[in-house]
C-alpha cells in the first residue's frame, strides 16, 4: 500500500515538474500580459494604437476600408470615432458625409453635422435639437449653399444662422467615397490595451488560442493542487 | 487571426431636441457663445482640458439657459442637458452615454443632488455631490460639465 503511494507521489513529482515548465512560458506570458493590462490607465493603453504592419497580422478583411478623400485627406470613422488622417478628432459612429464648404468642413455622421475648421478643429455638433431634420442621408452642396438631404427632402442650411429652407429639384453636388490607404486603418484600428488583451485571453491566436488558455488555466490549477500535496507529503 | 473591435456607440437616454422641449414652457431662442481664449483658460481650469468645439449653441428663454454639453469620462463623451435659471442649476439629465461603466449617472437619485447648484468664485459647486461606487469618472465628468455650464450661463 505504501509502495503504491510512494509511487503515486512520485509520478505526481514528476509530472509536476514537467507541467512546470512546459507551463512556465505561459505563466510568464500571463503575468507580463496582465502587469501591462493592469496600467492600461497609465500607459494609455487605449489611446495607443499597435503599428499597422502588426495590425494587419490579425485585422479581419471585412472591416469598411472607405472613407472620404478631402482637400488630400482622408475622413473616415473606425470604432465610433472620426478621424481626419491619423488625427482622432471627436465621436461619430458612422461617416455619411464630407463636403467643404465656405472654408469649412462640414460632416454628417449619422444625424449629427459636425462643422470643423480647415485645420480639423472642430466648431461644432448641430443635430435636431438645432432644428435639422433626422434621417439625413447625406450633405452636399448646391451654387455654394449646403444642402442637406433626406430620402424625401433638400434643405438649403446655412450652419451659421440655422436657417433651414426646404427645397427640390437641386442638382446637387456630392462628394464620392474614396477608399482608405490600409496603412491608415491599420494605424489607428487596435490600441496596445486590446493587442495585450488578446495576447493575454488567447484570442489573438484565434478560436483556438481561447480554448488553449483555458486549458492551460485549468493546468496552472491542477500544478497548484499537485503542489501543495507534494508540500503535504514532504512534511 | 481574429480580431474583436469594440466600437462605441451610444445609448441615447433623451433626444437634445425632446430635452429642450421639455426645458421650456415657450420656444427658447438660439444664442452661441464663442470659446475664446478666456473661456478656453476656464475650460482647463473647470475640466482639466480645453473644451472640443469653438462655438457652443445654447437655448435662452428670460434668465434660463439650457446648455448641451459633452465631457469624456473616462474614453467616452458623455452628452449632458443643464438647465440654468438664475445662476442655479435647475434640472440635469444625462442625454446619451457611450463608456462601458458608469452609466447609474443617468439616475434622478444623482442628477438631483445638482438642483439649485451654483458655483463659487473658485468655479467649485457649492454643494457635495455624493458619488456612485464604480461610476466614478462619470460622476466626476457631470459635475465638472455642470460647472462649465454654470461658468458659461455666467458670461451672458
Amino acid at each position: 500500500m505504501a509502495n503504491k503511494k510512494s509511487k503515486v507521489f512520485h509520478y505526481l513529482r514528476k509530472s509536476h515538474r514537467s507541467a512546470g515548465i512546459f507551463l512556465s512560458v505561459f505563466l510568464i506570458m500571463l503575468s507580463v500580459t496582465g502587469v501591462v493590462l493592469n496600467h492600461t490607465d497609465e500607459l494609455a493603453l487605449a489611446k495607443k494604437f499597435v503599428p499597422s504592419f502588426i495590425a494587419a497580422r490579425y485585422y479581419p478583411d471585412d472591416q469598411s476600408t472607405f472613407g472620404y478623400l478631402v482637400e488630400e485627406q482622408y475622413f473616415y470613422s473606425l470604432k465610433g470615432r472620426l478621424y481626419v488622417d491619423k488625427e482622432d478628432i471627436t465621436h461619430c459612429s458612422e461617416l455619411k458625409g464630407v463636403i467643404q464648404h465656405k472654408q469649412q468642413q462640414v460632416i454628417l455622421c449619422v444625424d449629427d453635422v459636425l462643422i470643423l475648421t480647415m485645420k480639423n478643429q472642430l466648431v461644432e455638433r448641430l443635430d435636431s435639437s438645432l432644428g435639422l431634420p433626422l434621417g439625413i442621408q447625406g450633405i452636399s452642396t448646391f451654387e455654394n449653399q449646403l444642402v442637406i438631404n433626406t430620402s424625401l427632402k433638400n434643405y438649403l442650411f446655412n450652419p451659421e444662422t440655422l436657417e433651414l429652407e426646404e427645397s427640390l429639384n437641386l442638382a446637387i453636388k456630392r462628394q464620392a467615397k474614396a477608399e482608405l490607404p490600409t496603412d491608415l486603418v491599420l494605424g489607428n484600428s487596435i490600441s496596445w490595451q486590446q493587442f495585450f488583451l488578446d495576447i493575454h485571453s488567447g484570442i489573438f491566436f484565434g478560436n483556438f488560442g481561447k480554448w488553449f488558455m483555458d486549458l492551460i488555466a485549468l493546468c496552472l490549477c491542477g500544478m497548484a493542487v499537485s503542489g501543495i500535496a507534494m508540500w503535504f507529503k514532504k512534511f | 487571426m481574429l480580431f474583436v473591435g469594440q466600437a462605441s456607440f451610444a445609448t441615447v437616454y433623451i433626444e437634445s431636441a425632446d430635452f429642450i422641449k421639455n426645458s421650456f414652457d415657450e420656444t427658447p431662442k438660439i444664442k452661441s457663445i464663442w470659446i475664446k481664449e478666456g473661456q478656453q483658460e476656464a475650460a482647463r481650469k473647470i475640466l482639466g482640458h480645453s473644451y472640443q468645439g469653438l462655438r457652443v449653441r445654447y437655448w435662452q428663454l428670460g434668465t434660463k439657459t439650457t446648455w448641451i454639453l459633452e465631457e469624456v469620462g473616462k474614453e467616452q463623451p458623455i452628452t449632458v442637458g443643464i438647465v440654468i435659471d438664475q445662476n442655479r442649476i435647475q434640472k440635469v439629465s444625462i442625454l446619451a452615454f457611450r463608456e462601458s461603466r458608469g452609466w447609474e449617472v443617468r439616475h434622478t437619485f444623482f442628477t438631483q443632488q445638482f438642483i439649485n447648484a451654483a458655483i463659487d468664485l473658485n468655479s467649485e459647486l457649492d454643494k457635495s455631490i455624493d458619488g456612485i461606487s464604480g461610476a466614478t469618472l462619470s460622476v466626476r465628468a457631470v459635475s465638472r460639465v455642470s460647472r462649465y455650464a454654470l461658468y458659461l450661463h455666467s458670461l451672458i
